[in-house]
């Protein structure tokens, strides 16, 4: 009886164990089977991690005289010190605060130094864009609770040369303005990933099926066209400029007529784009020369002279006779010059004195004698389809504008509008827009794509030279050509002061007040914004470089216009130095 | 030979004098039966190597595949890790066939004092921990490790388990024998005071609960098997159940444990347990493959000692550990049903005690990591990476095989003219002479 009992507890505790295993089994089969996606997921989530590989954003290139490529935009490994006050125990607070005050000096953000206490916090920024040496000496002091991040930025080798041309790149690191806008894509590069299952380090693990590796694709890196010297000069003469006639902004671009390739461009005022964030009026970060289509003024008469020419319906010599005022349709339009009224005046001379009668005289030969629909569907060519004043130049700059333009049908006032437009009034083009048509005018008649970007860095650190793109033939005629540019050079050699300044070399150019609309009247009469529109090129008649000088309110003696008293001194200074600049070279 | 023969003891040679009596000390704890007189010996139960080799070898090959992760992959240190796992396996099978070949009169006659050397060692460990004494290695304030120097470390708690096996047996066949085995003031109360003792040293000095439950399942079981009344074993367990919630109250980490299996633990121990889930959960119905097991690599704590059963979930899947648990229900099976074929009171309870520990073990531990049971730290046996443990596992289940040897089930064979007759006939008569001579040619 008992040996029964005892054997019946043996089983019972078998059986007992059994079941205890069964349970086992049965959670097992739900935990392993049913709920494996669940858990799977968990897994993944927590063992695989993906990291993103921060590529390097491209750099600015520029290409030396003597071949060498200089920095104009760089990379820089920069530290943000933070805290976690959670982790640095009582005693090490004030040790923190010297610390970082010796070494981080202006960079240190001391007024978050109290957040120090507050042990509710995790991270506390004690100090930004220190340097790799400042960051030694802070890793090297091993306080505990406190840790250093490395970021990119910036930096300027040549400070505030070409800032409106290069833009900056703000602290989310995505381009701003200008290039570094327009670019940002390929600046940019595209990151790379690193996912694999790692251990509870994160240090990547070899198994596992769910590993990628995409190696992360740095910017590119590109040469400007811009010259380095003569960009640095173009800034210095249009400061001098400025100041000389208390003028409040200005700008010049300077394009390579048989390139496009622009190798100045500069506006003021400017900004240092290191520090971009202490700009108060972020019109400064604007690139006036693609972003603020304007009223030239008389710059644009060689376009009309041009054109007219170019549809034979007048020549070189052909003469008019000028009467100081003309009434079209019910407004009377007058020359800013009266001392050849009177006179008979070649086309020469229409530019020389810059004659608005003249230019007149010239659309209305488009049209047989008088300023019909014909004659002011031709100068909408020219100007629209040939200069292409209505179109973007797509130069690689953010934002680019483009004028506007009244069509030559529109029943009010197209008359009137397109008188005005003969001298550049009544009609709205960016310098971008001018410049360009301008080295097609004088260029033999091909309009090049203007371009800021030389080329592109390859892997082997070689410039790889992008080639000039023509984006059309036949602008003007060849033969038209060669007279615009003779009588522009014409214009600048009759006079005794300009032949010294030029000194044998080929220097053509136009200058031109244009009347701006007084916003207080909401008619013309505001300052005027002087330009001068000209080219420098060698003894053999090529011209080589279009410069566009413009100066907006400049203050200027009576009976002086600001396109000849304070952009054309600018364009003298300027074509003097590139002279002595490739003489020197040459 | 006769069979068996259990000598009773004479009954009254102390019952009746008082409590201080050396006498009565001596008959409760330290006398023992005479000579078990073992006789009918045949042959062993193989199977029961072959299941334990079965479990051992699963958990080397596991233990292997992950060697990358315990050794950030560097191959000499891996290696280095084998050598010492399959060193404590080959030091388990001699001590298994050692225990195994050790007449079980030893045992039993030595049992008291394998006991009480076991309890000295247990105890004085936290006390050379509190002292400093660089002999006991601590973690987190638990002392449960003897720092052995290049040897690794012993943890005596693995002994005292053993010990108490062989004592408890003991004193319950003398038990037994005396007629006392229900009897409250001689038989339960002195083995509850032991028991007490024992729990004291391991859950409250070493702050090791899983023991401490390892040594409540080899006493219960073996007052189970002993054929002690179901009213005395449920006030032994109502007894060790207000002293176990004592103990919680104690030591505030096994509270955590709790706590966190109950939904709202600390981050460490949830940490653990989430670690494990997400293991046997990734390993899905066939499991990552041999090599594949991520959690291995630090994600995991305890990944090749109390975490295992996880990491065997994550390699081998549901399948693979249906197939273990299946293997330990063999195993378990298998010893338990050696009770009911033994006559001798104290071998039943050798081997009952044996059962419960392993029992304990296989339950506590697969039931942490299956989230049914708190985190208690405690090894599955065999597979687990540990020398002590596989050292006194494999010993108690060398004692097992030596007993298995003495089971009646044989006997009916013998009387059928089965293999046992023709055994000992050929263990007469095959023996060949010419061995011995052949160190003379």
């Amino acid at each position: 009886m008992e040996e029964k009992s005892t054997k019946s507890r043996a089983q019972w505790l078998t059986i007992g164990l059994f079941l205890v295993l069964i349970i086992f089994v049965v959670r097992l089969f739900y935990i392993q089977v049913i709920e494996y996606d669940k858990y799977a997921a968990q897994a993944d989530q927590m063992q695989i991690s993906k990291r993103t590989i921060n590529p390097t954003r491209g750099e600015f290139f520029v290409l030396d005289k003597d071949g060498i490529l200089s920095p104009l935009v760089l990379n820089q490994t920069v530290y943000t010190v933070f805290a976690d006050p959670t982790q640095i125990g009582d005693g090490n607070i004030e040790k923190i605060r010297n610390l970082i005050q010796d070494v981080a000096g202006g960079q240190a953000i001391t007024s978050n130094f109290e957040k120090l206490n507050d042990t509710a916090m995790q991270y506390v920024v004690l100090a930004r864009q220190v340097t790799h040496t400042q960051a030694e000496k802070i890793r090297d002091a091993n306080l505990k609770g406190v840790g250093l991040q490395a970021t990119s930025r910036r930096v300027y080798p040549e400070g505030s040369l070409a800032a409106q041309v290069l833009g900056f790149v703000n602290v989310d690191g995505e381009g701003q303005y200008g290039l570094e806008q327009f670019l940002n894509k390929e600046l940019a590069g595209e990151p790379g990933v690193l996912q694999s299952v790692t251990d509870v380090r994160h240090i990547p693990l070899t198994i596992g099926v769910h590993d990628v590796s995409i190696p992360a694709k740095n910017g590119t890196n590109y040469v400007l066209s811009i010259d380095r010297a003569v960009q640095a000069h173009v800034e210095h003469s249009l400061a001098d400029g400025l100041k000389r006639v208390s003028a409040t902004k200005g700008s010049i671009v300077i394009m390579e007529v048989d390139t496009g390739r622009v190798i100045a461009m500069a506006n003021l005022p400017s900004y240092d784009p290191a520090n971009y964030n202490k700009v108060d009026d972020s019109a400064v970060f604007q690139n006036t020369i693609t972003m603020w289509p304007y009223e030239p003024g008389s710059v644009i008469k060689p376009f009309t002279i041009g054109a007219a020419m170019d549809t034979g319906s007048i020549g070189r010599y052909s003469t008019f006779h000028n009467t100081g005022c003309v009434m079209v349709a019910d407004a009377k339009i007058c020359n800013l010059y009266r001392q050849v009224d009177g006179e008979t005046i070649d086309v020469a001379n229409i530019l020389r004195y810059s004659l608005n009668t003249g230019a007149i005289w010239a659309l209305e030969q488009m049209g047989g004698g008088d300023i019909n629909l014909i004659a002011r569907q031709r100068l909408y060519n020219y100007f629209a389809d040939n200069y292409r004043f209505t179109e973007k130049t797509n130069i690689e700059s953010t934002g680019e504008a483009v004028g506007l333009m009244m069509k030559p049908d529109n029943p009010n006032g197209a008359r009137v509008t397109y008188s005005n437009m003969t001298f550049g009034q009544g009609m709205n083009v960016t310098m971008i827009q001018v410049v360009a048509a301008f080295a097609a005018t004088i260029n033999g008649g091909t309009y090049y794509q203007p371009t800021l970007i030389l080329g592109t860095i390859n892997k082997n650190g070689k410039l790889v030279e992008q080639k000039p793109k023509v984006i059309a033939n036949g602008v003007l005629k060849t033969e038209t050509s060669k007279n615009l540019k003779e009588m522009l050079r014409a214009i600048r050699a009759g006079s005794v002061s300009m032949s010294q300044i030029d000194r044998g070399y080929y220097v053509g150019g136009k200058s031109g007040t244009a009347e701006t609309i007084d916003p207080a009247t909401g008619k013309y009469g505001g300052p005027t914004i002087g330009s001068y529109l000209g080219f420098v090129g060698d003894e053999t008649g090529n011209p080589k470089y279009a410069i566009m000088v413009r100066v907006d309110d400049g203050h200027v003696a009576a009976g002086s216009t600001t396109g000849s008293a304070a952009a054309q001194p600018i364009f003298d200074a300027i074509s003097r130095f590139i002279i002595e600049y490739e003489g020197v070279t040459k | 030979m006769g069979r068996w023969t259990t000598t009773d003891h004479n009954q009254n040679s102390s019952a009746r004098r008082t409590k201080l009596n050396l006498s009565k000390i001596r008959t409760l704890f330290f006398e023992t039966t005479d000579s078990l007189e073992l006789s009918r010996k045949h042959r062993p139960d193989y199977l029961l190597v072959v299941l334990i080799m079965a479990l051992a070898l699963i958990g080397l090959i596991v233990l292997f595949s992950i060697t990358p992760a315990l050794t950030n992959g560097n191959d000499a240190e891996s290696l280095n890790f084998m050598l010492r796992q399959g060193l404590f396996l080959t030091i388990g099978l001699v001590a298994f066939f050692i225990a195994s070949k050790i007449p079980l009169d030893f045992w039993r006659k030595h049992g008291v004092k394998v006991f009480i050397l076991a309890f000295f060692v247990c105890f004085i460990l936290p006390i050379m921990g509190w002292l400093n004494i660089s002999l006991a290695r601590c973690t987190y304030g638990a002392c449960r490790w003897y720092s052995l120097g290049n040897i690794g470390t012993f943890q005596p708690a693995e002994f005292l388990k053993f010990g108490t096996v062989l004592f408890v047996a003991g004193f319950l066949a003398v038990r037994t024998a005396q007629s006392k085995l229900n009897s409250i003031k001689e038989s339960l109360l002195p083995l509850g005071l032991i028991t007490f003792m024992s729990l004291f040293v391991i859950v409250v000095m070493q702050k090791d609960l899983g023991t401490g439950i390892s040594l409540v399942a080899i006493v219960l079981t073996q007052l189970i098997i002993a054929g002690v009344k179901l009213k005395m074993i449920f006030l032994s367990i109502a007894s060790l159940s207000i002293t176990g919630i004592m103990a919680i109250l104690i030591a505030p980490h096994r509270l955590a444990r709790i706590a966190t299996f109950l939904g709202q633990g600390n981050e460490t121990a949830d940490y653990h347990i989430n670690q494990a889930m997400i293991a046997l959960g990734s390993g899905g119905m066939t499991g990552r493959g041999l090599g594949q097991s991520v959690q291995a690599f630090g994600w995991l704590p305890e990944a090749i000692h109390d975490s295992i059963f996880a990491i065997l979930g994550e390699t081998l899947g549901f399948i693979g550990l249906v197939v273990i648990i299946l293997i330990f229900a063999m195993l378990l099976r298998r010893i338990i049903s050696k009770v009911d074929f033994l006559e001798n009171t104290y071998l039943r309870l050798i081997v009952a005690g044996i059962f419960g520990w392993l029992v304990a073990h296989v339950v506590m531990n697969i039931g942490a990591m299956t989230y049914l049971l708190p985190l208690t730290g405690i090894t599955l046996p065999l597979v687990s990476f540990g020398g002590t443990s596989m050292l006194f596992i494999m010993m108690s289940l060398g004692v097992v095989f030596g007993i298995s040897r003495y089971t009646l089930h044989n006997k009916v064979k013998l009387e059928e003219g089965g293999e046992h007759a023709s055994s000992v006939r050929g263990r007469r008569f095959g023996r060949p002479h010419y061995t011995n001579r052949s160190d003379s040619r």
